[in-house]
């Protein structure tokens, strides 16, 4: 491949994307894209108190089902990391009439596909199912939500193999480096929680856990709590009519829980993760940063996508095209957590100190002289460009678009005045926002590689705090 | 191949949306087709959901290509025509994201696919950067060395998964004649040797208009679209004709067995491997039901059985290996719990194909794998990328897009018995490799590249 930038790291790190869109009629030929907006959505509370949202796209005879259930992994603390996304899988093992086995033939079967897993801020259920078989999709749904089993053997399998996938995820530093690195950056708030959990999470008195995830299985799928969109090929009257009979009972809808105190990132400091075998050296690093619901979103954005937010960033320019150092490089905000700045790269170990003196330099520039007219005309054509395929071509891209605004409290001009507000971003703007709210150096660091080669550099970084690889958990909490 | 595994179903499936959908409306999916007088074919299809376009040039060259010494170059060809062009040169990725377009590419055994997403209005300098590219490049030796360094640092993120370390010596056993027996990223020796010369004879021997598709999918006229590549394209002239790939490998004749040791800390795991016949094959429907019925979705045979029942197993996947035009592999693979026992799983496997081989599937899997077939078209029929990639593969891999409609009737049209009968014939114990990556503790001694890092 060219490019995908480390799509394990992508995954671990769990970014939020930042921007959205769903587009204008076709514009005249030559024209480029003038505004986006999002679809038409009918928005609905069931008597049960579950909320839903209809988004209708009969281009394809397929219907796409979107839950969220507020609370997720942001609910658990370091000792019960991981439970969030042990009872997403537990859900979906036996619900009403059928067990493990038997429901998983009904999703299959039909072609269907029926995913639940969890992230900080919920436990998601993604499925699709072909158009004819839309009822189908409802009753399966009730019967995970309505009905789950939650047998304890099942439990008992499910935390067995995420117990077995932390060894899996152990051989793949640049996968395990975003554990490692949430660790370090939040400490003991559920942020720093590996979403896997780790050997101490999910390897103690099985029962307790069970109890516990028993409890957090319950509460997540009250009616209340429930976000339901429906996206595709559908009729709107028949589709409320099979909602209404599968969640009956009446109820109010509840306010997503809140995240415990938002903590303050460490701020400098270098945790480094002894590989003595690995051919390369893997290394994130970054600090405080603000969220997408900030005035300064777009201009951060913007600037983001000039240090390392596309191909040609400064980041992967430097690294990857010109020095040949890495395959990738590349910087986010995170607005699961707070808007935590961080960048990612890795090289052949041999060329640790050199990679990380340039990474170094190049942010020290960005953030004292900031970018050019071109590099923000550049910026902005390219964010407006690639937004519609990327965020609203699909009814099930509305969809999820749709219940994190609502589960959010922000409006729909989140996205409908995305374009205007990269429009109002001045350069002066964007450089403000570079100097000012970028953070500074000292940043804090997390190393994968060979101790042995990277302590020495680690050391001219901060103050080191070293562990091995294949010690249990990710890091001081 | 695994770099973007062109998934076979994937394109069967999304040639039977386009065709399912067109007999609807109309008796073929309005797709123009042109072919240049150079020997390339165009095809454009309109599709005004969003005011972006995608662009796929789908090149018949992958590491089949290649002979011992060069192996990896097809790859880093992939590279490199990010960066050689005569116009655009090393400013190719520039100019594309400041006009709001992004783009990728792969490389497979088979084909390298360039892949362009742009605002629809910026068609005409999309088409000048593609023409570009394929007129002709400059190999600068600074640009070839640090790229070089590029794909070495791609090629050690491979190193560093046990599973791809497995699956690359899996292939190096299973096959002893044809260029499929390495990876698409060679041999890291030959990533090193390649020469200025190597490039050179390569582009040219390869990158002829007559080996390529392009298919343009998005909101654009398509007339006047196709008269707007006829005049950038065009032009380019034919090339010489290449020397087709002539090894064909030939019949194993017992079973063969490689071993992995691995010092990372990680599980075993356990890749069972057989011959398959090529892609367009009239017994690949047939062994496209098979691999779903042993392994897709955790409803599958192997699933039940290994991750669930047994829980001998992390993860059980595979099956069929992309799109091939040479007889290709089915492959099993399984990741073992901590300390799992490899000689187990491998028996469950074959215990598994044997029994299908003696019963064939029940009409529940029959079914269950033809709708799961459909659906998974019509997934990808959602984005006008998805349009774009199965046209170019229908059209590279099976003799022209219009065979979209017949292939979907192959699969429709499956039995219990082909199902059976393709078990029995091509998953045999005489034609098995059997790949296994043994965990053991890393001794003192290993780590001989420490003390070079330290001075």
């Amino acid at each position: 491949m060219k490019r995908a930038l480390v799509p394990g790291v992508v995954t671990a790190f769990v970014a939020l994307a930042s921007t959205a869109f769903a587009q204008e009629p076709a514009p005249a030929a030559g024209a480029p894209p003038a505004a986006v907006r999002l679809p038409a959505t009918e928005e609905l509370v069931l008597p049960c108190g579950m909320r839903v949202f209809l988004v209708p796209d009969h281009e394809t005879p397929l219907v796409a089902l979107r839950v969220r259930l507020p609370g997720g992994g942001n609910q658990d603390t370091p000792a019960l990391a991981g439970r969030a996304a042990l009872v997403a899988d537990w859900l979906r093992r036996g619900a009403g009439e059928r067990d493990t086995l038997a429901f998983r033939r009904a999703v299959e079967d039909a072609g269907g596909v029926f995913d639940t897993y969890a992230t900080a801020r919920w436990i998601g259920i993604d499925a699709e199912f072909l158009a004819e078989d839309a009822p189908l999709a409802v009753s399966l749904l009730a019967d995970v939500l309505l009905r789950p089993r939650l047998d304890a053997a099942e439990f008992a399998k499910s935390r067995d193999l995420a117990l077995e996938q932390i060894n899996v995820l152990r051989t793949e530093p640049n996968a395990a480096l975003g554990n490692y690195w949430n660790a370090w950056l939040f400490g003991a708030h559920p942020w720093g929680n590996p979403a896997g959990g780790d050997e101490a999470s999910l390897g103690g008195d099985p029962d307790a856990l069970r109890a516990a995830a028993t409890e957090f299985a319950r509460e997540t799928t009250r009616a209340g709590n429930v976000w339901l969109a429906v996206a595709g090929d559908f009729d709107s009257v028949a589709l409320r009519a099979l909602l209404t009979e599968a969640f009956p009972g009446t109820g109010e809808p509840l306010p997503p829980p809140p995240v415990p105190a938002v903590p303050q990132p460490r701020k400098g400091g270098v945790l480094l993760v002894d590989e003595p075998d690995s051919l390369q050296t893997y290394f994130t690093c970054g600090g405080p940063g603000f969220d997408r619901t900030d005035p300064d979103h777009a201009a951060r954005h913007l600037a983001n996508t000039i240090l390392g937010g596309r191909f040609t960033s400064r980041l992967n320019r430097a690294l990857r095209t010109e020095a040949g150092l890495t395959y990738g490089a590349f910087s986010r905000f995170d607005d699961v957590r707070g808007g935590a700045f961080w960048m990612h790269t890795f090289t052949q170990r041999a060329r640790t100190a050199e990679c990380v003196g340039m990474a170094r330099r190049i942010y020290r520039e960005f953030v004292e002289k900031g970018m050019t007219a071109d590099e923000l005309a550049s910026a902005r054509t390219y964010v407006k460009g690639q937004f519609a395929p990327d965020e609203l071509e699909t009814a099930a891209q509305s969809a999820d678009w749709v219940l994190d605004l609502a589960i959010s409290g922000l409006s729909r001009d989140f996205i409908d005045g995305w374009f205007a507000r990269l429009d109002a971003v001045t350069l002066d703007d964007v450089n403000r926002v570079i100097r000012e709210r970028f953070p500074r150096e000292p940043l804090a660091w997390a190393f994968i590689g060979p101790a042995a080669v990277v302590r020495p550099i680690a050391e001219g970084l901060g103050e080191v705090t070293q562990i091995e690889l294949s010690a249990p958990g990710f890091g001081p909490r | 191949m695994r770099r973007r595994a062109l998934s076979w179903t994937a394109g069967i499936c999304l040639a039977g949306a386009l065709a399912g959908a067109a007999r609807a409306a109309d008796p073929a999916p309005d797709v123009h087709e042109h072919d240049l007088p150079n020997g390339m074919k165009v095809l454009v299809l309109e599709d005004h959901s969003i005011p972006n376009a995608a662009l796929y040039v789908m090149w018949r060259v992958g590491s089949r290509n290649e002979r011992p010494g060069i192996t990896g170059i097809a790859h880093f060809f992939e590279h490199m025509m990010f960066l050689g062009g005569h116009r655009f040169g090393r400013t190719f990725d520039n100019v594309m994201e400041a006009a709001g377009g992004s783009n990728n590419a792969y490389t497979t055994r088979d084909v390298t696919c360039y892949q362009d997403w742009f605002p629809a209005s910026e068609l005409p300098l999309i088409l000048d950067m593609e023409a570009d590219r394929m007129s002709g490049m400059d190999f600068v030796p600074a640009t070839v060395q640090s790229e070089r360094e590029v794909v070495y640092s791609e090629r050690r993120l491979d190193m560093e998964e046990p599973e791809v370390v497995l699956d690359e010596q899996l292939w190096a056993a299973a096959y002893t004649a044809h260029p499929y027996q390495w990876d698409v990223l060679g041999w890291p020796s030959d990533i090193e040797a390649w020469r200025q010369e190597d490039l050179e004879a390569f582009f040219t021997a390869n990158y002829a208009p007559q080996n390529a598709v392009l298919v343009l999918v998005g909101a654009v006229d398509a007339d006047a679209a196709f008269a707007q590549i006829e005049k950038r394209m065009a032009g380019i002239p034919r090339g010489p004709e290449r020397r087709p790939v002539v090894t064909r490998e030939p019949e194993q004749l017992g079973e063969r067995r490689v071993v992995v040791e691995d010092t990372s800390g990680g599980v075993p795991i356990v890749m069972c491997a057989w011959h398959v016949p090529a892609s367009a094959h009239a017994d690949t429907p047939p062994l496209m039901v098979l691999e779903h019925m042993l392994l897709g979705g955790e409803s599958s045979r192997l699933h039940t059985e290994l991750v669930e029942g047994e829980q001998l197993c992390v993860d059980v996947s595979g099956g069929l290996q992309g799109l091939q035009f040479d007889p290709s592999l089915f492959v099993v693979t399984c990741t073992l719990r901590d300390g799992g026992d490899p000689a187990a799983a491998e028996a469950r496997v074959r215990a598994a194909v044997a029994r299908v081989a003696r019963e064939g599937p029940t009409e529940r899997e029959l079914r269950a794998a033809q709708n799961t077939l459909r659906a998974s078209i019509l997934r990808r029929m959602k984005t006008i990328d998805g349009k774009a990639e199965v046209l170019a593969e229908t059209e590279v891999f099976f003799g022209g897009w219009r065979r979209l409609a017949a292939r979907l009737d192959a699969l429709r049209s499956v039995t219990a018995d082909d199902v059976k009968r393709v078990a029995a014939a091509y998953l045999t114990e005489r034609g098995i490799t059997v790949g296994t990556l043994l965990p053991r503790a890393a001794e003192p001694g290993d780590d001989e590249d420490a003390a070079e890092d330290g001075r």
